[in-house]
């Protein structure tokens, strides 16, 4: 695939989401102007893109949604649903093929029919006088502006009337003067005949080899007479004809005026650099150079300066590879010198500053390949675990020498590599880092689409969507999320009518929310639906022998509803297309655990249920404190320790089997963690000593770890449990401390569970 | 005959100027290379005429006779400077 494929792709797909995703929230507010112009920037974009990219069927329907686009901008059709609808349809339609090209470079075999039939659809929105096929459209008719522009007087006279035009795109066969065609006797029939241009079909053969009756000659026209009159004139050469309707006030304004075409080409040209020059988003680039260049090029052509056109042609390759205005700005500046040939050379001056500004502009952000981002982000791992084992090596210096000049020395160093390294990590590790937006924004659509198959209405709103994570967790999310809300869409959000009759509002309430807590991500998935019956679980879990009578019999109501999660389990009386394979809420399962997260539900019958995923943030450092127990040594992240306490053994209380003591007047449960972890008791602990205590709020409530010792507070990387050990809920990673050896990390919440 | 070389080597072209017109002009372009075309006089041309002109691009003595080729061609709009004079046939 070649570069400028590739960017297309890249930027493309980014249009695509950022147009749907507006277009969705339109079908809500219909009226937001914002929304209505960022998706006509998109669309625009896009179809800029397709056309430099080749794909002109693509341009071409693109250039469809743009048309009703502009037409609802300029509020000259209502946004009815079911305009957003047909625009929408489009945007989805490039995005399928936007995947298609990515697989095998080119568009499907039936695009164009697609393309067709889609084009009708946005076009029945049109005011009637534009119905039929448009024109400015494509490469086909960019003469058009061009055209008119050059002919004096026009442009004045279109300005003042609010009349469309047509505009007439005449090849004759080469044999048409046998059949007695005469072409021009066509076109002197057109009525209101504003411009016509003659040219030669390809350059002229040297006289003597001239065939004198062999039309070589193409015809454009514009007109301001109906198209109906027109197109009666050409009837007998319809094939050979094409005629499209013109919006007059499409001509760019650059064009206007119809002054000697000389200026003109001038003014359009530094139209062109100056758009370039201006400061322009990265995912714009292409398509937006593609557009000043295309607009340079076809004016150029138009003023028979090829080679010039060439230039810039050349120009633009060279600047899609570069990713910098820069080429194009320079060749149009020269070509602008050479046109001012001396009358305006302060002007060719002043153009070297922009085309320096563009160059810069298109550095400050650039893509990496991700494989780099990883290299380094390991690499970065790996020196803080060689910056541990110098912290080891650097206190047991101090302590031999005691502190002697070079300790200090030693010490001071050591505390700036740490620094440093710290900081060096957290640069990097931020680089992965992503905002969850970019999962967010997809749910609206998703949540519509399903929503309208079932004939629900459902709103879904999200928060949080600025909180960043690595992009593995962000990137890992949506498919888990996805069973979610099709989950709550499906089964959870009641139809309207049944809604109704329990006095909730018609329109489902759906939202998705991030937050952070300490180093984990929090994600909740809320809706208002009809909750999840304890009574239905317990009775289908029975059936379906998923689980034991008795084991079913010790579980609390809320214990029971987490077995949505086990695999097989569906409360849904039928299969549909979207949920109850009894496959999605264990998918969700396995989906949040395999990046390192916890999934759990909570419900409300009647009201609503909350899916809660509990994921690691990133791959960041973990603040760890290490604490002694049962002869072992264990590392506790921070984030999960509320504080710790050290308390005279007699102010525990037992109570039954266990333990708890006051804290603040609360009372706090509390037990030794070798118990909870099973380990031997190492009997460090005589009753003279003062107990120590871990308060955390891991486990959802606040409750005391007593542990034999506290040692250091580490920064670590900490590495998920893998292979069989990644079974195991008890311990969240590993890390190597600086003496080489392995430290455990636990997972206080699921210990205490 | 609506096309023809004068004594003066100047292809003349008079009338309606048919689609045949186009091969004689030809040949006469052919012959006379550097001939002068004078077709103020023409009120009527042919595509097929017109194409050749425009592929010859001859020095025009005068503008066009026809309005719409003369409007619209460009043909005879680079003449040389007698097309003040002779604005309609």
């Amino acid at each position: 695939m070649n570069a400028l494929l590739e960017q297309f792709l890249l930027e493309a797909r980014e249009l695509v989401q950022d147009a749907a995703d507006d277009l969705a929230a339109l079908e809500h507010a219909p009226d937001d102007p914002e929304r209505l112009e960022r998706v006509f920037r998109a669309v625009h974009t896009l179809k800029g893109g397709a056309a430099i990219a080749n794909f002109p069927v693509m341009a071409q329907l693109l250039h469809a949604g743009e048309d009703v686009l502009s037409e609802l901008r300029k509020r000259d059709i209502p946004s009815a649903p079911a305009v957003i609808k047909a625009a929408l349809r489009c945007v989805d339609q490039v995005g399928k093929w936007l995947d298609e090209i990515e697989v095998s470079n080119e568009l499907p075999a039936d695009a164009s029919v697609q393309a067709e039939m889609l084009t009708q659809a946005l076009r029945q929105h049109l005011p009637q006088s534009a119905t039929k096929m448009s024109a400015q459209a494509g490469p086909d008719f960019d003469w058009v502006g061009p055209l008119v522009a050059a002919t004096p007087g026009v442009s004045d006279k279109l300005r003042r009337s609010e009349a469309r035009l047509v505009a007439i795109a005449y090849e004759p066969h080469a044999k048409c003067f046998f059949n007695g065609d005469d072409p021009l006797g066509f076109l002197r029939k057109v009525p209101q005949l504003l411009a016509l241009q003659i040219e030669p079909r390809s350059p002229w053969p040297p006289l003597q080899d001239m065939n004198p009756f062999e039309c070589k000659l193409v015809f454009r026209a514009v007109s301001r007479a109906p198209r109906e009159q027109i197109a009666e004139i050409f009837r007998l050469v319809a094939d050979q004809v094409r005629i499209a309707d013109f919006a007059p006030d499409a001509i760019p304004a650059a064009e206007r005026g119809g002054a000697a075409s000389r200026d003109l080409i001038r003014h359009v040209l530094e139209a062109q650099r100056d758009m370039l020059a201006l400061p322009c988003r990265d995912k714009e680039f292409v398509g937006r150079l593609g557009a000043a260049a295309r607009t340079a090029i076809n004016v150029l052509r138009f003023a028979k300066a090829g080679p010039e056109a060439d230039r810039i042609e050349r120009a633009r390759d060279e600047a899609v590879d570069a990713r910098a205005a820069a080429p194009v700005l320079d060749a149009l500046d020269r070509l602008l010198a050479e046109h001012a040939s001396g009358s305006s050379k302060s002007a060719a001056a002043e153009q070297a500053a922009p085309s320096a500004a563009g160059g810069s502009l298109a550095s400050r952000t650039f893509r990496i390949d991700e494989t780099r981002v990883d290299h380094l982000v390991n690499v970065a791992g790996e020196l803080i675990v060689a910056r541990n084992g110098l912290n080891d090596l650097a206190a047991r210096i101090v302590a031999k020498l005691g502190e002697g000049e070079i300790a200090r020395a030693l010490k001071t160093q050591n505390a700036a590599i740490d620094r440093l390294v710290n900081e060096t990590h957290r640069a990097v590790v931020r680089l992965r880092m992503v905002p969850l937006a970019q999962v967010f924004r997809r749910f609206p659509r998703i949540v519509r689409d399903a929503a309208q198959e079932l004939g629900k209405s459902v709103a879904c709103a999200t928060k949080g969507e600025d909180i960043e994570a690595d992009k593995s967790i962000v990137d890992a999310l949506f498919e888990p999320l996805l069973h979610v809300v099709r989950n709550a869409v499906g089964h959870g959000i009641e139809p309207p009518d049944e809604r109704r009759a329990k006095g909730k509002a018609e329109e489902g309430q759906l939202s998705l929310t991030a937050l952070r807590h300490g180093e984990q991500l929090i994600i909740e998935v809320a809706d208002d639906g009809r909750g999840i019956d304890p009574q239905a679980v317990r009775r289908k879990a029975r059936d379906q022998s998923l689980i034991t009578e008795d084991e079913l019999k010790d579980l609390s109501d809320e214990q029971v509803i987490q077995l949505v999660f086990l695999s097989g389990f569906s409360t849904a009386p039928e299969v549909s297309q979207m949920s109850g394979r009894g496959v999605g809420l264990a998918a969700v399962r396995s989906a949040a655990e395999r990046i390192g997260g916890v999934v759990s539900v909570s419900s409300d019958v009647g009201r609503g249920t909350t899916v809660r995923l509990a994921l690691p943030l990133s791959m960041a450092l973990v603040r760890i404190m290490t604490v002694e127990s049962g002869g072992q040594i264990f590392g506790v992240p921070i984030d999960a320790i509320a504080e710790t306490v050290r308390l005279p053994r007699d102010r525990l209380i037992r109570i039954k089997s266990g333990q708890a003591f006051v804290l603040r007047d609360q009372i706090v449960p509390t037990c030794q963690l070798h118990r909870l972890l099973d380990l031997p008791d190492a009997g460090s602990r005589g009753d003279a000593n003062d107990a120590l205590i871990l308060v955390t709020d891991a486990g959802g409530e606040t409750a005391g770890v007593e542990v034999d010792g506290i040692g250091e507070r580490l920064d670590i990387v900490m590495k998920p449990m893998q292979g069989l050990l990644a079974e195991v809920p008890d311990y969240a990673g590993t890390t190597l401390l600086g003496n080489g050896r392995v430290l455990l990390v636990l997972n206080l919440s699921a210990i205490l569970q | 005959m609506t096309v023809r070389l004068n004594e003066a080597g100047v292809i003349v072209i008079e009338g309606k100027s048919p689609v045949e017109d186009a091969e004689i002009l030809l040949e006469h372009l052919h012959t006379h290379p550097s001939a002068t075309i004078d077709c103020s006089g023409c009120h009527f041309m042919h595509t097929a005429v017109v194409q050749v002109l425009m592929a010859a691009n001859p020095k025009m003595l005068g503008p066009c006779g026809d309005d719409f080729v003369r409007t619209w061609s460009g043909l005879g709009a680079k003449s040389n400077g007698k097309e003040q004079r002779r604005s309609k046939s």
